[in-house]
């Protein structure tokens, strides 16, 4: 996991229910209640912090560094996220 | 928690050691309860704390001198978290629990050290004698992820072990260096950094250790995605999860049937015993029925709660539950219950008590009393007599209407027991329901060792509480029905002069007479029991159920047991108490009379008694369990009472309706 870094061509935030599988996304929870951000948060998932969607759908699945998180479609719709590695480059990769 | 033994003193006048207590602490699936195990083996009990439906496990390391005392908290991912773990995590560490304990033991997964080691730092930050296990070390191993525990001890200024709670590998090394720890001296990040700046400083720790973050545990794991994809799949995902609940029921249902036939023999071998032993009176009707039969009568539930435990602890071992969760929560979040809320509501068939006591699967408080609440109203097996009995009269020579009647019986349970969760949740438990988001744990093949030591702990604790509440309750209820002793009526005497008179020329005849005469004596005691007096007092509650003094009694024993309601009506119908041959207890209950001469069972009382026993809450030790499960005696009060108001009202509708139609059609 590493805090990404905000480019022209990642502005446009998505709800995370949005996003294609296969790819990397910068987390954005700050439209979250503080509970909500502050159990992401000590689970590993931050404002800022850049994620890999295993699975979209209920649950949305991410990656972090080694672990895994399954995360409710009502949670998943109020993270927002920006793309920094389709899911293409990804596989390309 | 359990009392230090502080300056407690040997015999021999020699000091015993005070034991350094330790607090165990860590993510959850980290493997900190495998850790516990290993430490303390089987030396080890549970406790509640007041107002808490949490549980501290406390095991005793006698590895080391002093012994350790070994508090497992529960698994947390942030000590500051507004949830009640974490509140219990923090009061136990600043003393407000019992003790400040003597230092921290923090468990971190090798293979994903950077979520514990930011837990760590706010372990260390209490100043208290701190020391990290990496747990998995043989997994990481495997991985060929290499760490060097120097450099990270040296980093985070406590000692670091790597450490196999399933191997034991370094469990000796831990144990000393626990006895020696001191607190922290290292430049940790301050509080007041911000969430990046302390996730680049663990990095960092990370990379001097071991080699890079992103070399611990980055490559990607396609199975593990497709199983993932799998498993929360609205329709594979939801065929995967009847299989594997109906393969763990049937499981619980062949093992359990031979262990419990034992226990009810043993019992009732040892019933016998006794009785010949003990002289005839008072002490006798004690011990054979009251306390041997009390104990009998619930110990024979053990086979399914430790069958029942050891498989729970399995799936949960491989990870498989994690993901079940998320397939059932999309039903379940329409009723205000998180979707784990679905083992326990599913064990409630089986038996509400197991039930009950698997809702600590549950993360949320409330959730889970909740779910605690609601879970009796599953149709357990023990009303199934019930069931047989009133549908048999119901729908006797029409299969069809029994079948779905019966299946009417289930739904009916489930229906009520989610609209009361849904009610629950918007009265007395506000508040949202905590956020859905799990941790998938790595697939791991599960521990047979650990589910057993999982199994005999529940196990233990059912014991327990059966030897305490159930056993003081169901010695009440036994008291209450067999005293105080009547006097032999008139009729009894008269029927056993009669069968002495014929013994020696009808023999069958005696014996018939003899039959009669003990119906009507138990008839009579019955009758003349403070359980019959408060029938007598009741009656006028259960009339607009088209309940008599007959069927009132019948309903107030079943309060003890919902299964006592059959045996029940066929002694007060003076039938004996052979509930084994279901045809003649149906014709006898079928027969019975009213005072007037009506028929007692018409199809209005027995509709409204099927209703009744669907929904009320008969069942004593159930109660008993709620109690110990919430910790407080209000839970099962108000679960007693909206479970059996609920019953009393749709039951008396059901009575007046099909009465109204009766008289309509």
């Amino acid at each position: 996991m590493t805090t990404a870094t905000t480019t022209a061509t990642d502005q446009v935030r998505t709800p995370l229910t949005l996003c294609p599988s296969g790819c990397r996304v910068t987390i954005h929870t700050d439209e979250l209640d503080a509970g909500d951000r502050s159990m992401l948060e000590a689970m590993g998932v931050d404002h800022g912090c850049e994620v890999e969607i295993c699975k979209v759908g209920s649950p949305c699945i991410l990656r972090t560094g080694s672990t895994r998180l399954g995360v409710g479609r009502e949670v998943a719709a109020r993270i927002k996220a920006t793309l920094t590695v389709s899911a293409s480059s990804q596989m390309l990769s | 928690m359990s009392e230090p033994d502080h300056d407690q003193h040997a015999s021999e006048g020699t000091p015993t050691p005070r034991p350094r207590q330790v607090a165990l602490l860590g993510n959850p699936n980290t493997g900190k309860t495998t850790l516990f195990n290993r430490l303390c083996g089987l030396r080890a009990q549970t406790a509640n704390y007041p107002g808490s439906t949490a549980e501290i496990r406390i095991g005793r390391c006698g590895r080391s001198t002093p012994p350790l005392e070994i508090v497992d908290l529960p698994g947390i991912y942030g000590m500051d978290l507004d949830l009640p773990e974490s509140r219990m995590c923090r009061d136990c560490l600043d003393g407000r629990l019992d003790q400040t304990p003597d230092a921290i033991l923090v468990v971190i997964d090798a293979t994903a050290p950077a979520r514990g080691l930011a837990l760590a730092i706010a372990a260390i930050g209490r100043r208290l004698p701190t020391v990290i296990a990496l747990n998995f070390a043989d997994v990481a191993a495997r991985r060929g992820i290499s760490f060097d525990e120097a450099k990270l001890a040296e980093k985070m200024g406590v000692p670091v072990v790597a450490v196999s709670g399933r191997t034991g590998r370094g469990i000796d090394d831990l144990v000393n260096t626990l006895r020696d720890a001191t607190p922290g001296r290292a430049a940790l990040p301050r509080p007041d950094l911000s969430n990046a700046e302390r996730r680049a400083w663990i990095d960092e720790a990370i990379a001097e250790s071991m080699g890079g973050r992103d070399a611990v545990g980055s490559s990607r794991d396609t199975i593990y995605d497709r199983l993932d994809k799998a498993f929360t799949h609205p329709i594979i995902g939801l065929a995967v999860f009847v299989a594997v609940m109906g393969g763990l029921f049937w499981t619980i249902f062949s093992l359990a049937g031979i262990p419990m036939d034992l226990i009810d023999v043993l019992f009732e071998k040892f019933g016998g015993l006794a009785a010949a032993v003990i002289p005839e009176g008072a002490i006798r009707d004690l011990a054979v029925d009251g306390i041997i039969g009390g104990i009998a009568g619930t110990v024979v539930f053990l086979p399914q709660i430790l069958i029942l435990f050891f498989l729970l602890a399995l799936l949960e071992d491989t990870g498989y539950l994690a993901r079940a969760a998320f397939v059932m929560d999309r039903v379940m979040c329409r009723f205000g219950l998180p979707g784990q809320a679905f083992v326990p509501m599913l064990s409630s068939h089986a038996c509400a008590l197991p039930g009950i006591m698997s809702a600590r699967l549950v993360p949320d408080r409330d959730d889970r009393l909740a779910t605690i609440l609601v879970a009796p109203f599953m149709s357990c097996t023990a009303r199934l007599p019930v069931y047989v009995l009133l549908i048999g009269l119901l729908f006797d020579g029409s299969p069809w209407l029994a079948g779905f009647a019966f299946a009417g019986c289930y739904l009916l349970g489930a229906a009520a027991a989610l609209l009361s969760a849904l009610l629950a949740r918007r009265t007395i438990l506000p508040g949202r329901s905590r956020p859905m988001v799990l941790e998938l744990p790595e697939y791991r093949r599960p521990s047979i060792i650990a589910a057993l030591l999982v199994s005999w702990d529940r196990g233990l604790v059912f014991i327990k509480n059966a030897g305490t509440v159930i056993l003081g309750i169901v010695i009440v209820m036994w008291w209450l029905s067999a005293y105080p002793k009547a006097d032999t009526p008139d009729a009894a005497i008269a029927l056993r002069t009669q069968a002495v008179e014929v013994v020696d020329v009808a023999p069958a005849d005696a014996e018939e007479l003899e039959a009669q005469a003990d119906r009507i004596e138990l008839e009579a005691q019955q009758a003349g029991s403070f359980a019959g007096r408060i029938g007598d007092f009741a009656q006028p509650l259960f009339a607009p159920l088209g309940a008599d003094r007959t069927l009132t009694v019948g309903i107030l024993t079943s309060f003890l047991a919902r299964e006592v309601f059959v045996s029940s009506l066929a002694v007060l119908q003076g039938g004996g108490d052979d509930v084994d041959d279901e045809e003649s207890v149906l014709q006898l209950v079928r027969d019975a009379r009213r005072p007037d001469g009506s028929v007692l069972f018409n199809t209005a009382t027995a509709a409204s008694m099927l209703v009744f026993f669907v929904l009320a809450m008969q069942c004593l030790p159930t109660l008993a369990v709620t109690r110990r499960e919430t910790g407080s005696w209000k839970w099962p009060a108000l679960q007693f009472a909206w479970m059996t108001g609920l019953a009393w009202i749709a039951a008396a509708a059901v009575f007046a309706t099909v009465n109204a139609m009766s008289g309509s059609a």
